[in-house]
């Protein structure tokens, strides 16, 4: 015969104490606020938590009027014709909606999302009850969110657009496709190296004797090279990185192929320079015996390091061929502010 | 003869503004720029007055060549801009019946655009 168990009134009356104080204290942790409306007197009834949230005194009761004057104003329109659904016995008898409040306390806006139902008696509506949170903080979210997907986007069309204009200018006059693509590929490589160091940075100013570390690196792996560098640090701002870093590329290449760093031998200062007004680099290949005629060559190097370059500084650019060695000198203003 | 149409080029970056520099040179376009400032654009409106104008939108850091197209407006000068952000549509609708193209942009359609903007 199973055991018979008794359950007392009072058992009862502690179960019920259970209930409330499970849902008193689930309601606390949910951080959610309660709030009831009677549209016939006009009055609003909240807790501490909406209290606060809407930055209203506590223990007072607030009308229509008041709540909407501390609705946002871009918002109002669209929370008074979802106010007027829900008291609508035609209407959807159910209040979801996230807005913007200003507190009346000062506090800054806020974004809560309120969720009420309503009760008839006939076609009269009486009680409007529910809930109120404070979601500002997954609305910033949600907002930062959709500027960096915004940055991304613009960022990758950009580049992509940097890689048409780098194939169709870099190019020219190339009969021999192996050969371009070879150059092209490097090319690219540099710049999604240049890339890599933005984003580790964070998008800040980059040092520009790190960036030729960096190319270095990247061209050499941890082998020695005779390049020196002198001069303070120089920071270069983060949108000239790319087309810095290009240039870079295109003289380290250009001394692999027939300067200070190809079996001529030689070696190469990068001196940076500053004044109050501008910055003054210069790359100079002493070869370690000079050439009978200096060596010019025209392409897309050529015209990165005295056009493009230059004019993206708003400096000027100097590229000499020497039968020592080339030199390549820019000049450009400090930024200004 | 007729005078070739000027056009000017605002891009802060320089490589795509050169290869549209040869684009619209090749095009028989002459070309007052590439500018990558609004001050230096200003200067060169100033310098010489374009027909029309290309303007990227945003030109690094937090500089954007709206100030431009209210001086463009003003000297009823037609532009178009360009520009890779999604967003760029906000800064447009400012403007009336103004283009805008989405970077990167095909050859013939930056061609089309800049005789439209420069016949007009």
């Amino acid at each position: 015969m199973p055991h018979r168990i008794r359950i007392s009134a009072q058992d009862i009356v502690n179960i019920d104490d259970d209930k409330e104080r499970r849902q008193a204290a689930a309601l606390l942790a949910s951080e959610l606020g309660v709030f009831e409306y009677e549209p016939q007197q006009d009055r609003a009834f909240w807790d501490d938590r909406v209290h606060e949230l809407w930055g209203m005194p506590r223990d007072q009761t607030f009308t229509y009027a008041e709540i909407m004057a501390t609705t946002h104003p871009d918002d109002r329109a669209l929370v008074e014709q979802k106010y007027l659904d829900v008291l609508d016995p035609n209407g959807h008898r159910h209040f979801d909606h996230e807005y913007r409040i200003l507190p009346r306390d000062g506090s800054p806006m806020r974004w809560i999302h309120a969720k009420a139902d309503c009760k008839f008696i006939g076609n009269t509506p009486v009680r409007l009850v529910g809930t109120m949170q404070d979601v500002t903080k997954r609305r910033t979210a949600e907002a930062r969110a959709i500027v960096l997907v915004d940055e991304l986007e613009h960022r990758v069309k950009n580049t992509l657009a940097s890689v048409i204009s780098l194939a169709a200018l870099s190019s020219r006059g190339h009969s021999d496709l192996d050969t371009f693509i070879d150059g092209f590929k490097d090319r690219l490589h540099s710049l999604a190296h240049a890339h890599d160091w933005l984003r580790v940075n964070d998008w800040q100013p980059l040092e520009m004797k790190r960036l030729l570390e960096e190319q270095v690196g990247n061209l050499f792996g941890g082998h020695t090279t005779p390049i020196t560098t002198e001069g303070p640090d120089t920071l270069l701002e983060a949108h000239h990185v790319p087309t810095f870093s290009m240039a870079l590329h295109e003289l380290l290449t250009n001394a692999l192929k027939y300067g200070a760093l190809s079996d001529k031998g030689g070696e190469i200062s990068f001196t940076t320079s500053t004044s109050d007004t501008q910055i003054e680099i210069e790359w100079r290949e002493k070869l370690n015996s000079p050439l009978a005629t200096p060596v010019t060559r025209k392409g897309f190097g050529r015209f990165l390091l005295t056009q493009i370059l230059p004019s993206e500084l708003s400096g000027k650019a100097d590229l000499e061929y020497a039968v020592d060695g080339l030199r390549f000198t820019l000049t450009y203003p400090h930024k200004r502010t | 003869m007729t005078r070739k149409p000027k056009i000017m080029v605002v891009e802060d970056q320089m490589l795509i503004a050169y290869e549209l520099v040869e684009l619209l040179e090749a095009h028989n376009f002459e070309v007052v720029g590439p500018f990558n400032s609004v001050a230096e654009a200003k200067a060169g409106i100033k310098a010489t007055p374009p027909d029309a104008a290309l303007l990227d939108i945003n030109l690094g850091g937090q500089e954007t060549s709206e100030p431009l197209a209210d001086l463009l407006m003003q000297m009823k000068l037609p532009f178009a801009f360009l520009s890779g952000y999604r967003s760029a549509g906000r800064l447009a609708q400012r403007f009336d019946a103004v283009n805008l193209v989405r970077k990167p942009a095909r050859e013939d359609k930056l061609i089309s655009l800049a005789s439209s903007l420069t016949a007009q």
